[in-house]
């Protein structure tokens, strides 16, 4: 059913997005390890289209939420609003009880608004004056970002980005895959509505199947090495946390399962290492203003070219 | 004297075949016989990693086995690629996945050690 059911999302997905394959894959395996994606991308690159038809192919309630500047705390978890009827104060669900939340161009809101999410994505509850309610089971924040704006942007701190699972990075897509979404685009097959690949019911054994998939001493001392080796690079101050070796580990069981293994291997985690641990590595901020330190996804690679894997 | 002749001659040219035969055959054979049987898994492996290593100086340490075996694929010689994939699945399920250590004579793994280490320096694919 694994392998089966990532072909048939990439199905379903390509039916409305063109050439994000990859990027769909990635979001099913942050998906299934529960954890939250980060898209980061130049406007107009189907960040936001992906996210909604990756939900509508997962049979899930979605909701978008535009983060600007003014936005209050109050605007994503909910809050308490005075019942005229009642004489009661009635808590107001906001949108992030919703099992994907797209939180659109994320870095626009203030930190406060930032970290309103942090709760829910961390403890999938969140607490408003004492009073607590659980988020929706499956829960997933897909946030995007545009890496070029620099005016009116929030940059999410690094306690934040620590809690996405993965950033997922869009490229320009190709000439050929551009002339098709024009083709798309001119025939209205952005429209389309899209079938689900399953049923939410589903779901939970999909969540157990994961979790069954095992993981040998060796491969998680490999991760603990290649955790060390990311702190001990010179021209990094933050390395990879402990949390983000948790989160590697996780998507690598994801990816086993999707390659129908119920078993991780070194590549699994190869594969992984630059979207899980890239957005989570410090800079000297010296070497990036002199331009002599290289991309944090470059620091990932040359720490898996050092890092003997077991064999 | 020349009836006599011929008959040696043939006799001789008979006995030459014969030894040519009796050579390349000890050769051929003696290129079956050296390569060695191994029946555990983790030698074969061993094997195949430092041919991997000799013919690849530049890999870097980090790499994997699918890594490797795509590194050394285009490598000319009767290797049975399906035949190694199965084999590296099987022993990877016993390395990560708890599975029961593979048995047998791992003929394509250290076949292709061999192989390997017969080619020399194997660059990078475009």
């Amino acid at each position: 059913m694994a392998g089966d059911l990532s072909e048939r999302l990439l199905k379903g997905v390509g039916k409305v997005v063109v050439g994000r394959e990859k990027e769909a894959r990635l979001l099913l395996v942050a998906f299934l390890a529960h954890g939250h994606v980060l898209l980061e991308g130049v406007p107009g690159i189907s960040k936001t289209l992906l996210a909604k038809v990756f939900s509508s192919c997962m049979g899930l309630e979605f909701k978008r939420v535009q983060f600007t500047p003014d936005m209050m705390p109050l605007d994503i978890v909910g809050g308490f609003v005075f019942n005229l009827k009642s004489r009661e104060f009635d808590f107001r669900k906001g949108p992030i009880f919703s099992n994907i939340l797209l939180a659109d161009e994320i870095n626009r809101a203030p930190p406060k608004v930032q970290s309103a999410l942090l709760e829910g994505m961390q403890e999938r509850q969140v607490t408003i004056e004492g009073h607590t309610e659980l988020l929706p089971e499956p829960f997933m924040v897909v946030a995007t970002e545009n890496p070029v704006e620099f005016h009116g942007v929030y940059p999410l701190p690094e306690g934040q980005l620590d809690r996405f699972m993965m950033k997922v990075v869009f490229e320009y897509p190709e000439g050929a895959v551009e002339t098709e979404i024009l083709r798309r685009n001119l025939n209205g097959i952005d429209l389309i509505p899209v079938e689900p690949v399953l049923s939410k019911e589903q779901i939970p054994k999909l969540f157990r199947d994961v979790n069954s998939v095992k993981v040998s001493d060796e491969i998680l001392e490999y991760l603990s090495s290649l955790a060390k080796q990311t702190r001990t690079e010179e021209r990094v101050i933050l390395g990879a946390s402990p949390r983000a070796i948790v989160h590697l580990v996780e998507a690598a069981r994801a990816f086993a399962f999707l390659d129908g293994r119920d078993y991780v291997i070194p590549d699994d985690i190869k594969e992984l290492a630059v979207p899980v641990l890239a957005h989570r590595i410090g800079l000297e901020q010296s070497a990036i203003l002199k331009g002599t330190s290289p991309d944090t996804a470059t620091i990932i690679r040359e720490a898996m070219e050092k890092v003997r894997p077991p064999r | 004297m020349p009836a006599d002749f011929d008959s040696t001659t043939l006799a001789l040219l008979i006995l030459d075949s014969a030894i040519l035969v009796s050579l390349v055959g000890g050769v051929i054979a003696s290129r079956r016989i050296s390569l060695p049987k191994v029946v555990d898994p983790d030698v074969a492996f061993g094997l195949l990693e430092s041919s991997v290593k000799r013919a690849c100086p530049d890999l870097k340490d980090g790499f994997t086995w699918r890594e490797a075996l795509a590194r050394v694929r285009g490598i000319d010689g009767s290797i049975d690629w399906l035949a190694v994939t199965m084999t590296l699945t099987q022993y990877e399920a016993y390395k990560y996945g708890e599975a029961v250590k593979p048995s047998g004579s791992f003929s394509d793994i250290v076949k292709l050690a061999s192989r390997i280490r017969m080619v020399g320096g194997i660059g990078r694919r475009s």
